[in-house]
């Protein structure tokens, strides 16, 4: 059988992921110090942030997927980069809810046009239209060679975008987070851990994914 | 003088080609036999560079086609299936620019001789989507005819020809055989590829089961193949 | 290589006219849609006018692209290019160059029924805004003949080209309409001279990512 948990190690990364998570949360209600101005508010920070970063970071990952796959064009690349494309999208979607959570409550609005949100709504827009070319480009061997050109592309995009939204409205520069590193130990260290296990969290979706779309290919060849 | 190494292909997860290599010398004049459907367009467009192989190498004069610059690939005619010619353009436009594109300086009233050649006189300013599909297999004569070319890829190259345009075409054929030009055709007649070329390859299941010269063949086996 | 190509293009054009004069069209549709439907007075038609003028050229630049590689798709003439020894990234060229020019014409065509239906009062130094448009055409086609390439054999190609085009130009877009809005307004261009900086990094980015990636585009 080849179900992912039907390996023990693959049903034990999940409960210890599952804890972790748990670990995470109750850290950051409990052990975290409140914000003067945005009290409850502001512990969306330590979520919001980490999976942002998350979500970024898979992008680079399809990004580099993508050049490797037109180098060597073997399969690996090319699910790591649908997988890592796939889990990005789910966590810049989180960014993109949990963004307006934390803005209600400080800026009385649910949207804004400030450059990281905007450049977080552009680049998932980016990504639906990755979606769908992987689903109507064509015959698999040519959609995973444009996908993969697809995601340097956008890479590539994503700074300019920001640095274009950034110039464009400049009342829009205030941000609620402060910059991280200045901020004191007590914040500093549970952010770090929420972005680790974030991070492992990320790691061990895409692990299941790569798994998946192994599976499926090989029922596809036979 | 044209290398294919181990050429892999397939499209939705179902493989077309696998594991194909032979050797073009200068002069062979090839036979690409097969059924309908088994591969021998997808493996002319491999090796014209239209298509992109999955796996394997093709070395043109001993350079690699998909490392090295465009240019080294300046000789190779490839004349696919469709008519590979703009529809709104004249004949003589799409001929001046096909010559063009494959660095060849060509006078018009070269252009014009070789279409009155081919019976395509009266229509040679007329947008070419107004041809019948039997003039449009004509022109690819006519591309042929005027690019000095080394190497030529056609696929089927009698498709849509009456009488009158086939042997018109055989006798360009004829001619590039005589002056010992290298060609490889795709076609499914064994009678007419045994009695005017010089190899055959025989592509079945995936692979090239045959591929041998002519004066070894014996014609009865390949056509329970290709039944 | 590159002028026998930019000039098949525009041959083709001028042969079949299914490029410029639907573009020209579509935009004029969009214009008197947008004046009929805000019927605005002239302060606000002037506050909208930078941003509406580069959305119509948005949406013609879709339809412009779409067109241009259909073109290549009947009778599978591409072929001819594409097996032709001539390298991929010249030919990436050879589109977005021609594509820009298509694009300028239709520009040229469109602003003046823009200019009077919106009733707009422009500024003198015009041709402050053909640099504009120059430069944005030149970042609108190297974008989007990336995309073309890409969608161009995919299914529901006309629907697929636009929702990968809008999001990765929308940074030049916004540069494009904050370089018009200050042009617009009637301020020097030294004051606003980043947007146009800002128009040809852009430009410049993507015309080389266009020439290097042409290549895995056009693969079959």
């Amino acid at each position: 059988m080849n179900l992912f948990f039907s390996k023990k190690i693959n049903v034990i990364s999940a409960i210890m992921v599952f804890i972790l998570m748990v670990f995470n949360i109750y850290n950051i209600t409990n052990n975290t110090p409140m914000v003067p101005d945005q009290f409850w508010a502001q512990k969306i920070f330590y979520f919001h942030v980490p999976i942002a970063w998350t979500g970024f970071l898979s992008y680079l990952i399809v990004m580099i997927a993508g050049v490797l796959y037109l180098i060597n064009k073997r399969t690996i690349w090319d699910h790591l980069g649908y997988a890592a494309a796939e889990i990005g999208t789910l966590f810049i979607v989180l960014v993109l809810i949990t963004g307006p959570i934390w803005a209600k409550p400080i800026w009385g609005t649910w949207w804004t046009w400030e450059p990281r949100l905007t450049t977080t709504l552009i680049l998932f827009l980016i990504y639906v239209g990755y979606f769908m070319l992987r689903t109507f480009g064509g015959h698999p061997e040519r959609t995973s060679r444009y996908a993969a050109v697809l995601g340097i592309v956008a890479f590539f995009d994503v700074p300019i975008i920001f640095y274009s939204v950034r110039f464009w409205e400049e009342r829009y520069q205030s941000h609620p987070q402060v910059e991280i590193a200045k901020q004191n130990p007590d914040i500093i260290i549970p952010f770090l851990i929420s972005l680790i296990i974030f991070s492992i969290l990320f790691s061990f979706m895409l692990k299941y994914r790569l798994h998946v779309l192994k599976v499926a290919l090989n029922r596809k060849k036979n | 003088m044209y290398t294919i190494n181990n050429i892999y292909k397939s499209f939705f997860h179902r493989i077309i080609l696998e594991d194909i290599s032979f050797k073009v010398e200068q002069g062979d004049v090839i036979a690409l036999l097969g059924k309908n459907g088994i591969g021998k367009s997808t493996l002319l467009r491999i090796l014209g560079k239209i298509s992109q192989p999955d796996k394997g190498t093709i070395l043109y004069n001993d350079a690699n086609i998909y490392k090295e610059k465009a240019i080294i690939r300046k000789g190779i005619l490839y004349l696919g299936h469709d008519v590979g010619l703009y529809p709104s353009l004249s004949a003589i436009d799409n001929l001046k620019f096909a010559c063009s594109i494959h660095g060849q300086k060509v006078k018009d009233t070269s252009i014009v001789s070789i279409l009155n050649q081919l019976g395509l006189s009266n229509r040679i300013n007329d947008q070419i989507k107004i041809y019948s599909k039997g003039m449009l297999q004509s022109l690819k004569y006519a591309l042929a005819g005027l690019i000095d070319w080394d190497i030529l890829f056609f696929d089927e190259p009698f498709s849509s020809l009456d009488l009158k345009r086939r042997k018109a075409a055989q006798g360009h054929i004829d001619t590039w055989i005589k002056n010992s030009k290298t060609m490889i055709f795709a076609t499914h007649d064994p009678e007419w590829s045994l009695s005017h070329c010089s190899r055959l390859l025989l592509l079945n299941d995936q692979k090239l089961i045959f591929d041998q010269r002519t004066n070894e063949i014996d014609i009865k086996k390949i056509i329970k193949i290709l039944r | 290589m590159f002028y026998t190509l930019v000039r098949k293009d525009l041959l083709l054009e001028l042969r079949t006219k299914e490029i410029v004069i639907p573009m020209f069209a579509f935009g004029l549709a969009i214009i008197m849609i947008f004046a009929l439907s805000f019927n605005a007075s002239q302060a606000i038609n002037h506050a909208f006018a930078p941003g509406l003028l580069w959305i119509i050229i948005l949406f013609i630049s879709s339809l412009g692209l779409n067109r241009m590689f259909v073109l290549e798709k009947e009778f599978d003439a591409f072929t001819l290019t594409l097996s032709a020894p001539i390298d991929r990234g010249i030919i990436f060229l050879s589109k977005a160059i021609s594509g820009t020019i298509l694009l300028l014409i239709s520009q040229i065509m469109i602003i003046p029924p823009f200019i009077i239906f919106m009733n707009l009062s422009i500024p003198s130094d015009w041709y402050i805004m053909i640099l504009i448009l120059l430069i944005g055409d030149l970042g609108i086609m190297s974008v989007g003949t990336i995309v073309s390439g890409l969608s161009m054999r995919a299914k529901l190609s006309e629907m697929l080209l636009p929702i990968l085009f809008f999001p990765l130009v929308s940074p030049h877009i916004i540069a494009c309409v904050k370089a018009t809005n200050y042009w617009f307004k009637g301020l020097s261009i030294v004051n606003w001279q980043t947007w146009i900086y800002l128009m040809i990094s852009f430009v410049l980015v993507f015309f080389l990512l266009g020439f290097m990636i042409f290549e895995y585009i056009t693969e079959e």
